[in-house]
């Protein structure tokens, strides 16, 4: 959760405190009516309107898109790029950028060897991916798309996150199981800890104090203290079968949510009393999940059958699957920007 | 493993009795929680390995990549790993002393099945961590030695993997560890980072003497102990589930592949805790009744 949102929900939850009944009851579509949807077997991004759920635009992107984000204004979306040609570097490995009111990719910037997962810094002017092959985390200007620093960090390398104030990022290794954490002042790795087993996503808290990584095959979810680069928790998540993978942390930092993989299942946890709260099942093999800026909604992207799924967290019930393409991975959430209808 | 170099050690050594008529030579605990050292003790460590011709290199080459790997998570932790090779004259068991008398934290080996009984019980002795990468008799398996952790698995565990692979088995032609097909779940980067190093595939010998060095390391990183985070670790050898060490006989509980003609590759996973836990320790001697 960036800056950027988090300072948005502070202003929608002081208005929402003084408003009358109607504004509360107002449709979201008009503050949130982006969803993006990375598909990586149709190499496209679907772009969903968030108040009707219906398509706008397939745009295609010509290799697998997994990571996906919006720039801060809404403007561009960032979808990471890989080709067939794994452990080096290949015309398809890149950051795309796509222009959402040409709907289609504008610029490509280099992020080294295929780039799965990155996060972009509040201020929206640099990207730092994960090259999973590599072994590396690339730090990407986004004014000029050159790769200005290319780090070590722990063996196939997956999520990254960047801390609220853009100061740390965190990058996960999957075979190290390890996470190593880079200043984006000197941009170097100041150190590196371990997790449980097969680490892959991570995010932060909105106020920046705690972080939380899945652990795909521990079956957990790791409680890091920021200021220590420590974990000082892990989270059983599930009974065995489930795998966590994507990771978001609620506006207000109450609850976060974890795609289970093959479990078909989205757990919550209360970070509080460190464990799971409930789980709510959503399509087959979700990867990845974004919550709407209000933290009302959550959309899951469910790998397996090729949907998205729209959950009520106020309910905790999916509400709505809507079809994406093939193989859906990420899911970006932000406002209309410039989209054309 | 059968290709051994150290076979003619077998002829002074006498496995476990043996051993215990030797004296006990505590091993003083070392104070160097910043640097962990790696006891190697395969056969043929030093052939071509660019050739790799036999069971034995293999090993060889899984081991050298795993320490490639963990020299540079030693390195992002702010830690060292100094690797102590085996002296290739002495004899397998010799040799392990040798290692662990000279420090080794613990030691990653394999070797014909006398001289993998002889390196246990030398571990024994001097209560240091024995990592067996490549001995699968039954009788040293189930002999549930305190120092001895076995990532390979058992003559009975094959069989038993056979035995449970359903219809598969019988166009079986072979169990294994590990298959260079095998994708999932970091699998196939294993196996990308495997090939593109040595420019083969990784078999079962490989995987093996890889995911020794692997627990070891992160055994130590995790408990600063190799014994204590044996015991208690959960480790991911690409094999989609946590992998950890069954408490009485320190083998791995692990999934086998059983590959048939066509090629097409099974898993099984390993047998349950209740099924295990009946006969995982041959402690009496008689035999076992699978």
């Amino acid at each position: 959760m960036s800056a950027r949102v988090t300072a948005r929900l502070a202003a929608r939850l002081t208005l929402l405190a003084a408003a009358p009944a109607a504004l509360l009851a107002a449709p979201l579509a008009a503050q949130e009516s982006l969803i993006l949807v990375s598909n990586e077997r149709s190499h496209d991004v679907t772009v969903l309107d968030a108040g009707t759920l219906r398509p706008v635009a397939t745009i295609p992107v010509g290799a697998r898109p997994r990571g996906i984000q919006l720039s801060p204004d809404g403007r561009l979306a960032y979808v990471a790029l890989s080709d067939d040609r794994p452990r080096q570097e290949g015309a398809g490995d890149a950051i795309a950028v796509v222009d959402l009111a040409a709907r289609r990719v504008t610029a490509r910037h280099a992020a080294g060897s295929d780039p799965e997962q990155f996060a972009l810094t509040p201020d929206g002017r640099r990207l730092y991916a994960s090259n999973e092959d590599a072994g590396t985390a690339s730090a990407t200007d986004l004014r000029t798309g050159r790769v200005q620093a290319t780090l070590v960090v722990g063996i196939e390398p997956e999520g990254v996150a960047v801390s609220p104030d853009g100061r740390w990022v965190y990058v996960t290794a999957e075979t190290s199981n390890t996470v190593s954490v880079i200043d984006t002042r000197s941009d170097e790795v100041v150190t590196t800890f371990l997790v449980d087993v097969r680490p892959r996503a991570a995010a932060f808290a909105p106020d920046g104090r705690r972080a939380y990584v899945t652990c795909e095959i521990g079956g957990t979810v790791a409680v890091v203290d920021v200021a220590r680069h420590e974990v000082v928790a892990t989270i059983p998540v599930g009974d065995g079968s489930a795998k966590p993978v994507g990771v978001a942390v609620a506006p207000d930092g109450r609850r976060v949510y974890v795609a289970l993989g093959r479990a078909n299942a989205v757990a919550v946890i209360d970070p509080a009393r460190r464990r799971v709260v409930d789980s709510i099942p959503v399509g087959r093999r979700p990867w990845n999940l974004a919550l709407s800026p209000d933290g009302r909604r959550l959309y899951v992207a469910n790998g397996v059958s090729d949907d998205l799924s729209v959950v009520d967290l106020a309910t905790g019930r999916v509400t709505a699957t809507v079809k994406t393409g093939r193989g859906p991975w990420g899911v970006a959430v932000g406002r209309a920007g410039r989209l054309r209808r | 493993m059968k290709a051994v170099a150290w076979s003619a050690a077998l002829l002074v050594l006498a496995g476990p009795a043996c051993a215990a008529a030797q004296a006990p030579a505590p091993v003083p605990a070392p104070a160097r929680a910043q640097v962990l050292r790696l006891g190697v003790a395969i056969p043929r460590m030093g052939e071509d390995r660019r050739i790799c011709p036999s069971p034995a290199c293999s090993l060889a080459r899984g081991v050298e990549l795993g320490i490639a790997e963990a020299e540079r998570v030693m390195t992002l932790t702010r830690r060292r790993l100094e690797v102590l090779p085996a002296a290739s004259e002495l004899p397998a068991a010799d040799a392990l002393r040798r290692l662990m008398e000279s420090g080794a934290d613990a030691v990653v080996g394999a070797a014909g099945t006398a001289d993998c009984v002889a390196m246990a019980a030398a571990a024994e002795q001097l209560g240091r961590p024995f990592v067996n990468v490549g001995c699968r008799d039954d009788a040293l398996q189930r002999a549930c030695r305190r120092w001895t952790w076995h990532v390979e698995a058992g003559e009975a565990d094959y069989r038993s993997a056979r035995g449970r692979a359903g219809p598969v088995a019988v166009d079986a032609v072979d169990v294994a560890l590990w298959h260079a097909s095998l994708q999932r779940f970091g699998a196939g980067e294993l196996n990308q980072r495997f090939r593109e190093r040595f420019g083969a595939p990784m078999d079962a010998q490989a995987w093996a003497g890889w995911m020794g060095v692997k627990v070891v390391v992160e055994a130590w990183l995790r408990r600063n102990a190799v014994a204590a985070g044996l015991e208690t670790g959960r480790f991911d050898g690409h094999k989609g589930a946590a992998l950890a060490f069954d408490r009485a006989s320190r083998s791995l509980r692990q999934p086998l592949y059983v590959v048939a003609r066509d090629g097409a590759v099974t898993e099984v996973p390993p047998e349950s805790e209740a099924e295990r836990t009946a006969d995982a320790c041959a402690r009496d001697g008689a035999p076992e009744s699978r």
